[in-house]
């Protein structure tokens, strides 16, 4: 084995980690570990000097590994391999302490928190003397693509793939395409009709030459990796089809407000939720159950959302679609009493803000609860009461109990995952996060991306969204399906399995446990032997082989043996 | 106690005064926390604004905090939604008036410019009547007007202000259910004459001391003249210091007047840019009761009433729809529900305390 | 002094140690006696991963992996799950109490619950004081 020569950095990030760990001791005290050649500190390792400098000091010092201890290699990682590339080492040969996520953002003792990191580092180092150069893999790209959900995201993607020539298959659970956009009757804050909106849209996909569209389908489960994956649509009559990427736009699913008592939803009669009021603007008549006109009209926001009981998190269009109600009941009934029975107005977006002031100079009374302790009470009301409800709340803005006098209530309904969302998950291998919305590869940087190389997500079912937010999320992911698909071919990791043969004793146990059947078994040699493009790297194999034949490709057991030692060698020094 | 909200509440005090700006309150408070009058347990304007954009008027009814407000703008020059918060607290008070006053006229008066001018135009009708009646014999009827002031102070204080106070104290105090000790009864009612005759409170504000000495001096002058024609006999007296004194009174009102009347069309401030027709209708009454008393009692020093009578015709117009109609259902008020206000309020905090 | 322990552990890559990064990013507070080593994925973490750990002088071990069902890769959970029974079986046979070895389940929208999994493993491993096993490798080398 050539001579183990490593550089370390340690990062400051800013006073991000230097604030909680003395960044120049531990750069002093890692130097002196064997093989480490050089330590150094900087401000930022990430900026483009910071890069540098690992450039020259492995052409200077004629490293062969890189250690960089700054913040989680999920957000940096692939930046600094790429810098080893850059100074003509192999990507693999390098490794990150995560110093910021895991210590000094965490900690709050500045002695302990730079011992920790002291061995943290140290384990990287121990790793990185076992890293190897690995070689990327290139993939070609099958130019169609698999756009699952059929509402305003999966058509926008669908249309800016399709536009651009290549093929799209387009899969959609219900009898018709357009989703909720094309159950909505205006849209806020500038009152287009949604159904108007989203028409020819829709007549442009069922139409395309270049998108197949499968109504009552679904897909059961995705095969392959980026680039080459395969399903089989269900439908009538099942369909193999093959494609490079995959786009979920799976959608929302209103939450049902049935659950909450104080709303009595389905046990008065006017009490309807969001989408049963949009229907009857559809159909163009806002009455009672009875067929008479509403004298007092209640909209109760943040149903479902925000509260912990339900939904902790914000479903970001009830508020405007509230204040776009209260505008439409405002023309519709021009006599009627109007309530916004809000937590907080959550006005952002172009034009909100704007249309929250001017909704509010419209003779609509803004009256606030309290959202996670205290939600207004729906009740008959009495005979001489006047009206049909009497809504009990404490009003915050007062600190005052009053009545609010109601025929109608109308509950602004959150949005949640949409129930198939699991499902759809499992088959194309991402993530949820624990409210079953879909998780990104990145939240700020990488939106559109999963974790899953060739799969994005879209729209409702990665979090909340208006129709705008939901387009541009689409057409990004259709401009990164349409990059991968122009450039033909992918680099995609190799961290994956491989079988000394010589080893190997041919007892299947790796057969057994491999969740994408990548491993078969050769009878002539009896071995096994791993699929490398089926292989996903995830290990169970090399965990589970008792001869330890299998080794996990840069998740080697030595690789993870040194980390500990290295992590615990420190420990003992100091 | 009705709590219901009411959505046309605020339709009733478009016609008080305050503007269609009802909703632009977003409630961030900044107007409390630049009040300098509003105080722990006692919060204001946001608070009241908040009843009235919901509609509370119980709640309203029992709140004596906008008489503390003292309108230096502060709040209004503050807001960043421009609701104007001072002219809210102002269209408010206007609001109490009216709730306050157990006739009726008031809100009717308030409410209504031209029921204003109709009864102004009787009352000047009933005065000329009741000169031709006594075929405009001069000592006849600068006797009677002399006795009509006297009355009139009895029965408007007797039949109209004292209930007036009552039916606040009521709102303020029990129906808000305010339970003071009794001492603190004695020590709000002790308190209650330094509020009414100085509003030392105004000095709590800032850049209020101009505005405060002009209307101390307008008070000290229409107090001092009501003394000295009603008790004094300005008119009929012989005696030079008490005529002298009349004249520095009488001045004083009418030229204060004057100075408040421009400020009020410059519009040079906060408290200014708005004026209600029952804002006009005091101060010019007030201006025209100073002036015209000047201009009768110098008219008499140099022997010119007698050939022109019509000028007293005028006076006891003019002081006889001021305290037939001004006082008891206009803004004249103020001076007792600002003042018996503060004593409330005092009794409110002896409460929480 | 009191006792610090040191507890190493293996997060998976998608949920464990996303949550952890995102207790980082959080700003939680835990005990610092929690050092990760990360995998991708909990069925990759070997027995020998633990063992050694111990016999390098750790007080603890802790591995966190994806919720049941949530497995970036199907179900390399339920492995790591299975094996960790026979793992805790086997440490009791050697004289480590089971409770040093703890198997959790972090999502990666748990960062919250990563902070709190570290400090009540951090004072589990206290009351245990340090591991006795580091004592006799010390005697036996």
């Amino acid at each position: 084995m050539e001579e183990v020569r490593i550089g370390v950095y340690v990062c400051w990030c800013g006073s991000n980690i230097a604030k909680m760990v003395d960044v120049e001791e531990v750069s002093r005290e890692v130097e002196k570990l064997p093989g480490v050649v050089i330590a150094k500190d900087y401000k930022y390792m990430c900026s483009d000097p910071g890069q540098d400098l690992i450039i020259q000091d492995i052409k200077k010092h004629n490293l062969n590994r890189v250690v960089v201890s700054a913040c989680s290699p999920r957000i940096h990682e692939l930046t600094f391999r790429k810098a080893l590339e850059n100074a003509g080492l192999n990507q693999y040969m390098f490794e990150m302490a995560n110093i910021r996520e895991h210590v000094s953002w965490v900690h709050t003792d500045r002695a302990e928190a730079t011992k920790k990191a002291k061995t943290l580092v140290a384990g990287a180092i121990n790793r990185v003397k076992w890293h190897e150069s690995l070689d990327k893999r290139h993939v070609d790209i099958d130019p169609a693509t698999l756009i699952i959900g059929g509402g305003i995201s999966g058509i926008s993607a669908a249309l800016e793939i399709a536009n651009a020539g290549k093929q799209v298959y387009l899969v959609e659970k219900a009898d018709k395409i357009g989703g909720y956009v094309a159950k909505l009757d205006l849209t806020f804050p500038h009152m287009y009709s949604g159904k108007d909106m989203i028409q020819p849209k829709i007549d442009k996909v069922m139409n395309h030459e270049k998108i197949e569209v499968f109504l009552n389908s679904m897909i059961d489960e995705v095969f392959g990796y980026v680039g080459n994956f395969e399903a089989t649509v269900k439908a009538k009559d099942e369909k193999e089809i093959k494609f490079g990427n995959v786009i979920v736009a799976t959608g929302l699913k209103p939450f049902d407000p049935s659950g909450i008592d104080n709303y009595q939803y389905g046990k008065l009669p006017d009490i309807i939720t969001s989408l049963e009021l949009e229907e009857m603007f559809i159909n163009g008549q806002v009455t009672k159950k009875d067929g008479t006109i509403p004298k007092n009209i209640a909209l109760i926001h943040c149903v479902g959302s925000r509260n912990t009981n339900y939904h902790e998190y914000c479903s970001r269009t009830c508020c405007m679609s509230a204040l776009k109600y209260a505008n439409q009941l405002r023309s519709a009934l021009p006599e009627s009493n109007i309530f916004n029975i809000y937590a907080d107005i959550r006005a952002f977006g172009k034009g909100c803000e704007e249309f929250y002031t001017n909704t509010s100079k419209k003779n609509v009374m803004f009256l606030m609860y309290d959202q996670q302790n205290d939600l207004p009470k729906i009740k008959k009301a009495g005979t001489g009461d006047n009206c049909d409800m009497i809504i009990e709340m404490n009003e915050k803005l007062s600190g005052e109990a009053i009545e609010v006098p109601a025929d109608m209530v109308v509950l602004m309904v959150g949005m949640k995952a949409h129930e198939n969302a699991k499902e759809i998950a499992h088959a194309v291998g991402i993530s949820m996060c624990g409210n079953e919305f879909y998780i990104e590869r990145h939240p700020k940087l990488d939106p559109v991306a999963t974790t899953t190389d060739g799969v994005y997500i879209v729209g409702t079912c990665q979090s909340p969204k208006d129709i705008p937010d939901s387009v541009t999320q689409a057409n990004a992911a259709a401009a990164r399906v349409l990059a991968t698909i122009n450039v033909a071919h992918m680099e995609v990791e190799v961290t994956t399995a491989v079988v000394n043969e010589d080893v190997c004793c041919g007892c299947q146990t790796c057969i057994n446990v491999c969740p994408y059947t990548a491993i078969s078994y050769d009878e002539e040699k009896n071995v096994s032997v791993v699929n490398e493009i089926l292989c996903k790297g995830c290990g169970t194999c090399g965990s589970a082989c008792p001869t330890g034949a299998i080794r996990s490709r840069h998740f080697t057991d030595e690789q993870i043996l040194s980390q500990i030692e290295g992590l615990m060698s420190m420990q003992l020094q100091i | 106690m009705n709590n219901r909200v009411d959505p046309n509440f605020k339709n009733e005090l478009y016609k008080l005064g305050n503007k269609e700006s009802w909703n632009d309150c977003f409630h961030c408070g900044n107007c409390t926390a630049v009040c300098s009058l509003t105080e722990e347990n006692i919060v204001f304007p946001r608070k009241a604004i908040r009843y009235m954009q919901m509609g509370l008027k119980d709640k309203l009814a029992q709140s004596a905090e906008p008489w503390l407000c003292y309108y230096c703008g502060d709040c209004t020059e503050t807001c960043p939604r421009d609701a104007n918060p001072g002219e809210i607290m102002m269209a408010l008070r206007r609001w109490q008036t009216v709730k306050y006053e157990w006739t009726g006229l008031a809100g009717l008066f308030y409410k209504s410019f031209t029921s204003l001018i109709v009864a102004l135009i009787l009352v000047a009708i009933a005065i000329l009547t009741i000169g031709f009646m006594k075929d405009f014999n001069h000592e006849a009827i600068m006797h009677f007007g002399h006795s009509l002031e006297f009355w009139l102070i009895i029965c408007v204080f007797s039949i109209i202000l004292v209930p007036n106070i009552i039916r606040m104290f009521y709102f303020t105090v029990i129906k808000a259910k305010v339970k003071a000790p009794i001492g603190s009864y004695i020590a709000a009612f002790l308190s209650l004459f330094g509020h009414m005759f100085t509003q030392i409170k105004t000095f709590k504000c800032d850049k209020q001391t101009t505005r405060w000495l002009i209307h101390f001096l307008v008070v000290m002058g229409y107090l001092g003249l009501l003394v000295i024609t009603v008790f004094l006999d300005w008119f009929g007296t012989e005696n030079q210091s008490i005529i002298n004194l009349g004249y520095i009174t009488g001045g004083l009102v009418f030229v204060f007047t004057f100075i408040l009347m421009i400020s009020r069309l410059s519009k040079n401030r906060e408290l200014n840019k708005y004026s209600h027709s029952t804002d006009w209708f005091f101060i010019i009454w007030l201006f025209l009761m100073g002036l015209t008393a000047f201009l009768v009692r110098l008219f008499i020093d140099i022997d010119l009433l007698t050939n022109n009578f019509w000028l007293y015709m005028i006076h006891l117009m003019v002081i006889t729809q001021w305290g037939l109609l001004l006082v008891p259902f206009g803004k004249w008020t103020h001076f007792l529900y600002r003042s018996f206000a503060v004593s409330f309020i005092n009794l409110k905090k002896a409460s929480l305390s | 002094m009191e006792f610090e322990p040191t507890i190493v552990s293996f997060l998976c890559n998608w949920c464990s140690y996303t949550g952890a990064d995102l207790a980082g990013t959080s700003r939680m507070k835990y005990a610092h006696n929690v050092r990760v080593i990360r995998v991708m994925c909990s069925g990759r973490v070997e027995p020998t991963f633990v063992f050694k750990a111990f016999r390098e002088g750790a007080d603890g071990v802790l591995i966190c992996g994806c919720h049941p069902g949530d497995c970036h890769y199907h179900e390399g959970n339920y492995k790591c799950l299975r094996r960790y029974h026979l793992i805790k079986k086997y440490l009791d046979q050697m004289g480590i109490e089971q409770d040093r070895l703890r198997l959790a389940w972090i999502s990666a929208s748990e960062g919250k619950q990563f902070a709190e999994l570290a400090d009540e493993m951090t004072e589990t491993i206290k009351s245990l004081g340090p591991c006795k096993v580091k004592n006799v490798m010390e005697t036996l080398t």
